[in-house]
């Protein structure tokens, strides 16, 4: 069940990554740190839009930074750090919904399936919406299906390209334009409502 | 697949011959070759054999009183789904019953009992056995196996296709599988023979004995909490294991390679090279002692 | 003009995604159908103000704490000895004993309080987990819960030598999990520590839907 956002999503001062990147690369917990701090905000951002709960966010941001601890070694500093840092978190996310779907189907509580729902194809006009806030959006994000939440926070939020965003999700590009679409038309209903 | 609509009760023919404190059974019916039949039994012992025939029967002999129903989803020539029940008057008369059902060997059957002894042979179609304290014994190689017992043991003297076993006290013994899944909580479960594709094997505190063959690209766990584990393998395998105990021990028979501390120097670990067909073996305990063995 | 332009077509052109000609038909039947320019202005103000919205958020107090602890355990106590064996044994000991003694008393009573009880007391502080398995260990909790409430409720109906067996085995599950959690406390990183204490709550979990969906008399 989705939940309100916290009004705590402000904007921070732009971060500092290189140097504290540096010198984690050689297993310097302190170093690590740093790195944390510098990079912590955007990834717990994303984390809370991604799984629409402060507990789970935090957890999906520990282990976030837990799996980047162990793979900072292999990291050869090629790619942004922080869209390295958001990769984790989406296949983080991806992994704990699967393992949800399988307990939740042991006991036979209600499944998820809104994932692998069909995606019917949107058609016709949407009468224009009062987008009146940031607030009303980021309520209207938290209140979507996690697959198509997940398309439109890394699309239209954190501005990742569909080439990028299948490279994270291992999605065909015809399932994220969907899910995309499908995403805009429920936010723009939503908020008209 | 019986629906509620389409379901229609026919009590057939059941000629009651009283003998003693029991009465005789002998049902039959027309059915199709994939025939789904569904069975509630309160009875001492059930015997499923697969045949040549179109038809399900259902005999045997039940303590006196009981009510035994054998319902068809087609009147009228081949039925494609088929329900009974077997209620006992009481607890103890529940002793005294001991059936045969006979079904298309493509058939799939579903039986519940309480402490019936299930025995199935000639069948290769599925079966779905579920019994608290009674025995499950199936002969012969299925395509689809589910069979659950609380305490009575499981027996697979075959080869299933995919098979989801489990008891919570009772011992498994199977004879490897293509897709295997066994579970238990303080039972022995061992595979002998056979050849293993996909295996999942765990226990809490029963021993895990694993002697079947390994396909190049097999991929089997076996795992339990304080349970004996015992891995027999041929010599010369391309297959990479992996052996972990926290705190247990492992004592390698079966190559010379010696396994070495684990993290912070406790329990121990154990991994070869191996697998260029993709095939894995995962051993995992907490403190169960864990032994490969070479196999003869 | 009745047509109009399917939504579909509308988010490929805001995002650049058509191909140049089907792109300027898109266009031009927007500057001359008001009903599409509409919902195009309405797509674009949406996707303006999703782009608009901040990026970094304050992360929870603690939260480095607990990442440390788990990525440098033996940093945090650098100059501590690891607990010796007789100790950790002690600790799953009393964990095993609180905790299955709760489930015993669970199934005796058939009160739902004893289950929530359970649930709630299981987890001694003595050995808490790491957050995020702790989380994990709560949604077992739920479901072992939920579980325990209904085969409370039918314990009645089953044969007393049947209740023997699902106690004595869930009592067995118990002190399997009580052990791994006090081992997973000192060592949280341990990837098949980790898989060996879920394993444990699903045999469980697992043995008491089997046990809730046993007919009567059996």
């Amino acid at each position: 069940m989705a939940t309100a956002l916290p009004l705590t999503l402000t904007p921070l001062l732009p971060e500092k990554s290189a140097p504290a990147k540096a010198r984690s690369t050689h297993g310097d917990v302190e170093s690590f740190e740093a790195l944390y701090r510098a990079h912590a905000p955007r990834v717990y951002a994303l984390c809370l839009r991604l799984t629409a709960d402060e507990s789970k966010a935090r957890e999906l941001t520990q282990d976030v930074f837990v799996q980047a601890w162990k793979a900072l070694p292999e990291f050869r500093g090629d790619a942004n750090i922080t869209t390295w840092l958001h990769r984790i978190a989406v296949n983080a996310m991806l992994m704990e919904q699967r393992s949800e779907r399988r307990r939740l189907a042991r006991v036979a509580l209600v499944e998820d399936t809104t994932d692998d729902a069909e995606l019917v194809e949107l058609e016709g006009s949407v009468n224009p919406p009062d987008v009146a806030s940031a607030i009303d959006l980021e309520r209207a994000i938290a209140a979507l299906p996690p697959g198509v939440r997940r398309a439109f926070v890394l699309h239209d939020v954190e501005g990742y390209s569909h080439e990028e965003i299948a490279q994270m999700t291992g999605l065909a590009a015809g399932t994220l334009r969907a899910q995309l679409h499908r995403a805009r038309q429920l936010l723009m209903r939503m908020l008209q409502s | 697949m019986i629906t509620r609509n389409s379901f229609i009760a026919v009590l057939l023919s059941c000629c009651p011959l009283f003998l003693g404190a029991q009465q005789k059974v002998s049902l039959g019916h027309g059915a199709s070759s994939t025939v789904s039949v569904r069975l509630m039994a309160a009875v001492a012992s059930v015997k499923v054999i697969g045949w040549d025939k179109d038809s399900v029967d259902l005999s045997g002999v039940v303590a006196k009183g009981s009510r035994v129903e054998l319902m068809s989803g087609a009147p009228a020539g081949a039925a494609r789904g088929m329900k009974g029940y077997i209620e006992s008057p009481n607890d103890l008369a529940v002793r005294e019953g001991n059936i045969t059902l006979r079904v298309p060997r493509d058939a799939r059957v579903w039986l519940k009992t309480g402490s019936a002894d299930i025995d199935v042979t000639g069948m290769t179609g599925g079966i779905d056995a579920n019994v608290v304290g009674g025995s499950i014994t199936v002969h012969g190689n299925t395509k689809e196996l589910r069979a659950e017992s609380m305490d009575g043991n499981i027996v697979i003297d075959g080869v299933a296709e995919w098979a989801r076993l489990k008891t919570a006290t009772g011992d498994i013994t199977l004879k490897g599988g293509t897709d295997v899944a066994a579970a238990t909580i303080s039972g022995t479960i061992r595979s002998f023979g056979g050849d293993v594709e996909r295996a999942r094997l765990e226990t809490t505190t029963g021993a895990l004995l694993f002697y079947s063959g390994v396909a190049k690209s097999a991929s089997i766990e076996l795992e339990t909490h304080s349970g004996a584990i015992e891995l027999a393998l041929p010599r010369k395998i391309d297959i990479e294991v992996e052996v972990a105990t926290i705190t247990g021990t492992i004592e390698n028979f079966w190559t010379k390679m010696q396994p070495s501390l684990g993290r912070e120097s406790r329990g121990m670990t154990l991994t070869t090279q191996g697998g260029t067909g993709g095939g894995r073996i995962v051993v995992r305990s907490f403190k169960g002692n864990i032994v490969l063995r070479p196999q003869k | 003009m009745t047509d109009h332009l399917k939504f579909d077509t509308l988010c490929d052109l805001a995002d650049d995604a058509l191909p140049p000609a089907a792109a300027e038909q898109a266009r031009a039947h927007l500057a001359t159908c008001d009903e599409c320019a509409a919902s195009a202005a309405s797509l674009t103000a949406l996707t303006t103000a999703a782009a608009s919205l901040p990026r970094t958020a304050v992360p929870p107090d603690g939260l480095w704490a607990d990442i440390r602890r788990e990525i440098a355990p033996a940093a945090r106590r650098p100059a501590a000895r690891l607990p010796s064996m007789p100790w950790l044994a002690a600790a799953a000991l009393f964990v095993a004993v609180v905790s299955s003694g709760l489930t015993y008393v669970a199934m005796r009573s058939g009160a739902p309080e004893a289950t929530a009880a359970h649930s709630e007391a299981a987890v001694p502080t003595k050995t808490a987990l790491p957050a995020r398995l702790a989380s994990t260990e709560v949604r077992y909790n739920r479901d072992v819960e939920v579980l325990q409430r209904t085969l409370a409720e039918r314990r009645d109906s089953l044969a007393p030598s049947t209740v023997v067996i699902i106690e004595r085995s869930l009592r067995v599950a118990d002190s399997a999990i009580a052990e791994a959690r006090a081992a997973l406390a000192t060592d949280p990183s341990n990837a098949a520590l980790a898989a060996l204490f879920a394993s444990n709550y699903e045999r469980k979990i697992d043995l008491l839907k089997r046990a809730t969906e046993l007919t009567p008399r059996t």
